[in-house]
């Protein structure tokens, strides 16, 4: 009987908040992100991708040095529109600044990123830069933690070395209680939402 | 291990309120964890029925505790990680030592544990030459401090700002003396800048765990600063400090559990880094610890299992029980002389070092109930601290004035009539005595009370004596 509550995972209760059509889910999922000081850039395709990063980096006056995780769907994106944005694939090291992480999943109950490690998605990329960039499919916004984790059960299987669901940027309340934002990890976190057909196609 | 002063709590808590400092960071702070999760849980229509989810899953998962135990152990094996079984703090400190001296630690950086703290692994790892560094910013400056944290979830509860300044000032010794520490701000960005090169060089990273996962073998952490992930993904080597009870049967079970704990503790929907840690480094992997440890401590939990005390062990640590205490707010962590302060310690800490060491915890209590009342897994605290006062009791632990006036209590209310005539009588009689000024400003036997307020004289009658009159006068309809 244990065993089969092991196996079944059975769903407790989900709050009715994200009990939405995809594309209410998705925007409760980006004024998630900014109420928890995250900002977001909605854009039409993955070849806008590199604007939209070369354009925040020059609003928040940062140097285009990144370190982008070698993922695929990453990779795929023609960067060379952007030449001046300098570009290392890999793990993040302490002098990097700005990482590049691919997305895959979102929560839009509480505007959550589920970045899974792998050799595509490194960890460090999520908590060693001081900026952090997220490049993320519409169509991979769900509504509740339950239905992220079934995504990464179908897709990834077994349970990777590291989940991280990521909420914001870094903060800290420890001096005196009150909020500051940039502790330890990114002191920015950004999200490149990619509008894509599956985000279009949900019931309205 | 720490030496416990809960024995002196009263003297403890005689300091703590003379200390300005202390009484001005307790107003401070106090009311603003009330306010946060009083806003989270009003934005959540569905919260009430998540705290008797969250509750549900505790009392299964500890009815069931030693399967889930042993199916946690094998899936953290098949992941590639150990689990070290520790019976106590001893054991406990052993196993983490021996697994930093295989890997040749100099440094070991540290994200916040209350387990830690429990075992006092800091002290130890000093003592056999290994430098433990503190990350979570309020558990670094209590490092500096030589202080135990006075809070679960928030270490430096208990200071103010110029004791920020002044930690620094003393321990950052390459700081100018023209540097500027206006704001919280500065501060932050001084820990920041000197804790990012010791999460670079440490050999292994130490964090707690607030939930272990049977179903994955996970070990779940939940920061904010992102402190913990640093400290579990640079180094080589990964220990997780977690006792027993913090298992959970599945990912499911977790996520109701996170989505209480939050809004709970901090009044946040959601922390910011929640992280499952499965194993060690996978293959074609670019960062990750090549070995990871688990440390699973009892001392003294699995004999509260089928006690009185079970239901203590479905605490999730969000600290909203100390937060609404007011007896916590009006004394702080430190008085309460161990690791766990508040209502939670009050009971658990009973239950870790004795209700000889311990017994005025669970007498520090109004029984206001509030602790109860906002407790996610529902745990029903003042019941619990009653609990103690009875094996105090039971053990002639009380003094002995106590337990003769108990004693005398009991023998006349266990008989109504005598009972109604001895406090009429002192109903009256004291309400003739006072008649004139309406109150006493002195009291024989009772002058601990009066001493620092003054005695309502009773006005009119025991309440016995004016229900049956009014029984009587009530027209028969």
């Amino acid at each position: 009987m244990l065993c089969g509550r092991l196996d079944r995972h059975p769903r407790q209760l989900i709050p009715a908040r994200s009990r939405l059509p995809h594309g209410e889910q998705v925007d409760l999922f980006v004024s998630n992100v900014e109420k928890e000081f995250g900002s977001v850039a909605r854009v039409v395709s993955a070849d806008a991708v590199p604007g939209a990063v070369a354009d925040y980096l020059a609003a928040q006056n940062l140097a285009g040095k990144l370190v982008m995780a070698p993922h695929p769907e990453l990779r795929a994106i023609d960067w060379s529109s952007r030449p001046l944005l300098e570009i290392r694939e890999g793990r993040a090291e302490g002098s990097d600044m700005v990482s590049v992480q691919h997305g895959f999943a979102a929560i839009a109950e509480t505007g959550t990123l589920m970045f899974p490690s792998a050799a595509e998605r490194p960890t460090t990329l999520n908590i060693l830069t001081d900026t952090e960039i997220v490049v993320l499919r519409a169509s991979r916004v769900v509504g509740a933690y339950e239905e992220a984790w079934d995504l990464l059960r179908s897709e990834i299987g077994a349970m990777p070395r590291n989940v991280m669901l990521v909420t914001g940027p870094s903060r800290s309340a420890d001096i005196e209680q009150a909020l500051e934002l940039g502790a330890h990890g990114p002191r920015r976190l950004h999200v490149v939402l990619i509008e894509d057909a599956g985000s279009s196609e949900g019931p309205t | 291990m720490h030496v416990a002063t809960s024995s002196a709590f009263k003297e403890n808590a005689h300091r703590a309120l003379a200390d300005t400092g202390l009484q001005r960071a307790l107003a401070r702070s106090g009311s603003s964890f009330i306010a946060r999760r009083a806003a989270a849980v009003a934005a959540l229509p569905e919260f009430e029925q998540l705290r008797d989810t969250a509750r549900d899953i505790k009392n299964h998962t500890l009815g069931n505790l030693d399967f889930y135990l042993e199916a946690y152990e094998a899936k953290v094996l098949a992941a590639g990680g150990q689990v070290h079984w520790c019976a106590d703090a001893e054991a406990a400190r052993t196993a983490v030592l021996e697994i930093c001296e295989n890997a040749g630690a100099r440094t070991v950086t540290k994200g916040k544990s209350m387990i830690g703290e429990e075992i006092a692994i800091n002290e130890h790892l000093e003592r056999h030459g290994i430098e433990p560094v503190e990350t979570d910013l309020g558990e670094y400056i209590i490092q500096l401090r030589h202080e135990l944290p006075s809070h679960i979830i928030a270490p430096a509860f208990h200071l103010n700002m110029e004791d920020w300044e002044e930690a620094f000032r003393k321990s950052h010794t390459d700081l100018p003396a023209d540097r500027v520490f206006a704001e919280r701000r500065d501060i932050l960005t001084e820990a920041r800048g000197k804790l990012r090169s010791r999460f670079l060089a440490a050999d292994v990273g130490i964090t707690g765990a607030n939930f272990l996962i049977a179903e994955t073998g996970s070990s779940v952490i939940v920061t904010n600063e992102g402190n913990g992930d640093l400290t579990q993904t640079l180094p080589r080597v990964h220990i997780v400090l977690a006792s027993i009870e913090k298992i959970v049967p599945t990912i499911e079970d977790c996520m109701s559990l996170l989505r209480v704990l939050a809004r709970s503790a901090t009044g946040q929907d959601f922390s910011v880094y929640t992280t499952f840690s499965t194993g060690a480094r996978r293959a074609g992997d670019l960062d990750g610890p090549e070995e990871y440890h688990v440390v699973l401590l009892d001392n003294g939990r699995s004999a509260m299992i089928g006690s009185e005390f079970q239901d203590m062990l479905r605490c999730i640590r969000c600290a909203a029980c100390m937060n609404h205490c007011p007896v916590y707010g009006a004394v702080g962590g430190h008085a309460y002389g161990w690791v766990y302060p508040g209502p939670m310690g009050a009971v658990l800490t009973p239950g870790l070092i004795g209700v000889e060491q311990a017994g005025h915890l669970p007498n520090a209590s109004t029984f206001c109930g509030k602790c109860e009342s906002v407790c996610p897994v529902r745990i029903p605290l003042p019941k619990l601290m009653r609990h103690w006062r009875e094996r105090e009791f039971e053990r002639h632990l009380t003094p002995a004035a106590v337990r003769w006036n108990l004693r005398l209590w009991g023998f006349v209310a266990r008989r109504p009539l005598l009972y109604r005539m001895v406090t009429r009588a002192a109903v009256l009689g004291l309400g003739w005595l006072g008649r004139k000024r309406g109150r006493f400003s002195r009291m024989p036997f009772a002058g601990g009370w009066t001493e620092v307020r003054d005695l309502p004289a009773p006005e009119g009658d025991t309440f016995f004596a004016r229900y049956a009159r009014e029984q009587r006068s009530r027209p028969l309809s």
